[in-house]
């Protein structure tokens, strides 16, 4: 099978099963949304303070999102016994994970870009940035977190307590994405010149780069057996 | 295997010679820092306990790459002795760190690259060793940890060099450690300690590996047994 | 020879012990010191070392001499300071000040640094270290446990 029908196929599945249940995105965008609530009781935000905090919230509210909603990406194979058909099937397995971190990647996405209007919303945030900028650095960092989280969850498929070693593996790793993503946000949303903000956005796409590679040439180390 | 013991020992009795030679020098013959005072004298222990950690969690990635071209045991222990010396290497070398900044700086923590860097190091071992222990079969959870291993390791200086871009944006270097400049008779101590420490690290590592391999066997044996009696 | 023998633990004990005592018999003898309101307890003429604050305010140069007050909790010592290091002696600075207990008061020093945070010290050495001894000792007893147990049939 040609690689890139696999990993079209693989985002077709996951989408068309994704489009029935509305699972994945239902239950992550609820829980960023519950986020946002709790930070709103939890820290003395009026308005000044919110906009400085707000990059930083965003992000928290996104690797939350991030860690329920890529933590259950091999679940459904695995509750329904696909897994091992999954592991059988004679396709390059790194078509395999670039198809699920395809797939991982939309659904974070988009409870994202619904996430963050609602987050101007609730904190009265003044935006006036460039959102294509703002849409480039979501992409760039939630591809960053999906590239590890794909990994991981692979992982965790065969492991005990996976609920909890998921994020233990996955978030020390992320460091570099979640300081680089909220940098760049911060900048954008503050209007500040490129010069202050452009070297992060480079730096989210070499880790980017670095991470799907790497994860792409062991993923079928971690799958075989 | 006896010989491999009696190096082993050797080697254990030389590190503590070494590091009690160490300490004479760091504690009683080396004269005191001009500006810190006596504090100074824990770099003698934290430098060589945080290099040491580095060196162990390189020894383990290095031997996570062997494993995952050869998949020999021998490859999959030494990566797990490793890091399971090196948490204790890398936990000790935090504790001296924070216990030389309070009275250098006044901070017990502060969140710059170096310190950033080794909280994250502990982390990344903690994680190894807890993934070992939550996969029942030995073969796969050699396999995954060293992907983690690996993963780790190569992210650590991205890790050291986005915290360091985040700092500069903050407040300018001004906590550098390297900025001291060392005694030459402080130097001769550290020098000493750093050799004692490597040495005591191989010992405990060469152990570690020892004490892997005898449950390796016994678990062999148990199983062997438990197949007779079934027959 | 399997492992360390309690020989070998008795001898790196030994060798740790060794290195502690002198580094404690260091401490003592240039580096313990009195608080200001033991001062008094000094026989006049013996040697002292006193720790404690600079005084604001109580600096005073006279030529090759440099005075000035050291205090603590419930006392203070008047200090004649003849050395080389008089930038070190600053307002509000803790210092180790070595010298003589003058009669009728006060003490010639002939010596300052800055205080000894030896607890520091201690409390770092023997954190790092108990951690490693504790350590080897538990790795140790473990592979002697294994392999006693693959021994017997």
């Amino acid at each position: 099978m040609n690689f890139f029908s696999v990993i079209g196929l693989i985002v077709w599945k996951d989408g068309l099963s994704e489009l029935r249940s509305r699972e994945n995105i239902s239950s992550m965008f609820f829980f960023a949304l519950l986020t946002i609530f709790i930070f709103n009781f939890s820290l003395p935000l009026d308005q000044r303070v919110a906009q400085t905090l707000a990059p930083g919230l965003i992000w928290i509210a996104f690797s939350f999102t991030g860690v329920i909603g890529l933590g259950r990406s091999f679940l459904a194979e695995r509750d329904n016994d696909c897994l091992e058909a999954l592991l059988n099937a004679p396709v390059p397995k790194g078509a395999l994970y670039l198809g699920k971190l395809l797939g991982n990647f939309l659904f974070m996405l988009t409870a994202e870009v619904l996430l963050f209007p609602l987050f101007i919303l609730f904190f009265n945030l003044e935006v006036n940035a460039n959102p294509g900028l703002l849409l480039l650095v979501f992409i760039l960092g939630t591809l960053g977190l999906a590239a590890l989280g794909t990994l991981f969850s692979a992982m965790m498929v065969q492991v005990r307590a996976r609920e909890v070693m998921f994020p233990i593996l996955m978030l020390p790793l992320a460091v570099p994405v979640l300081i680089a993503a909220v940098q760049a946000t911060a900048g954008i949303l503050q209007g500040s010149p490129w010069a202050q903000y452009g070297s992060w956005i480079s730096l989210l796409a070499v880790f980017d780069l670095i991470f799907i590679v790497i994860a792409f040439w062991t993923f079928e180390f971690i799958l075989e057996g | 295997m006896d010989l491999l013991q009696k190096w082993r020992n050797a080697i254990g009795m030389t590190a503590w010679g070494v590091l009690a030679a160490g300490l004479y020098l760091s504690l009683v013959w080396a004269p005191a820092d001009y500006y810190q005072g006596e504090v100074a004298r824990i770099m003698n222990l934290h430098v060589p306990l945080a290099k040491v950690s580095l060196l162990a969690y390189f020894v383990a990635f290095v031997a996570s790459l062997l494993y995952i071209w050869k998949r020999g045991a021998l490859a999959d222990n030494l990566a797990h002795a490793s890091v399971a010396t090196g948490i204790v290497f890398t936990l000790a070398a935090i504790l001296t760190g924070a216990i030389w900044g309070k009275p250098t700086w006044n901070v017990w923590w502060t969140w710059d690259a170096r310190l950033v860097s080794f909280a994250v190091l502990l982390l990344l071992m903690a994680g190894y060793l807890m993934l070992r222990s939550f996969v029942e079969e030995r073969e796969r959870a050699a396999r995954y940890a060293a992907v983690l291993a690996i993963i780790g390791f190569i992210d650590l200086p991205i890790i050291h060099l986005s915290v360091t871009w985040w700092r500069t944006l903050h407040q300018p270097a001004s906590f550098s450690a390297k900025g001291l400049s060392i005694a030459p008779d402080m130097l001769a101590a550290i020098l000493v300690m750093t050799v004692g420490m490597v040495l005591l690290y191989v010992y405990l590592t060469l152990l570690y590996c020892r004490k892997l391999a005898l449950a390796a066997q016994l678990a062999a044996k148990s199983e062997q047994r438990l197949r007779e009696a079934r027959l | 020879m399997n492992g360390f023998t309690t020989k070998n633990w008795l001898l790196v004990g030994m060798l740790l012990l060794l290195a502690a005592g002198f580094a404690y018999n260091r401490y003592a003898h240039t580096l313990a010191s009195v608080p200001p309101h033991a001062f008094a307890s000094i026989t006049e003429g013996g040697s002292v070392r006193v720790l404690g604050r600079v005084r604001a305010g109580s600096i005073r140069p006279e030529g090759d001499t440099l005075n000035f007050v050291v205090e603590g909790e419930g006392g203070f010592v008047q200090v004649a300071y003849r050395g080389p290091d008089r930038e070190a002696v600053r307002e509000l600075k803790n210092l180790l000040v070595s010298g003589r207990r003058l009669p009728g008061g006060g003490m010639a020093a002939d010596a300052v640094s800055i205080a000894a945070n030896y607890g520091f010290v201690a409390a770092a050495y023997g954190l790092a270290l108990g951690l490693l001894l504790a350590f080897a000792w538990v790795q140790e007893r473990a592979a002697g446990a294994l392999q006693k147990k693959l021994e017997s049939p």
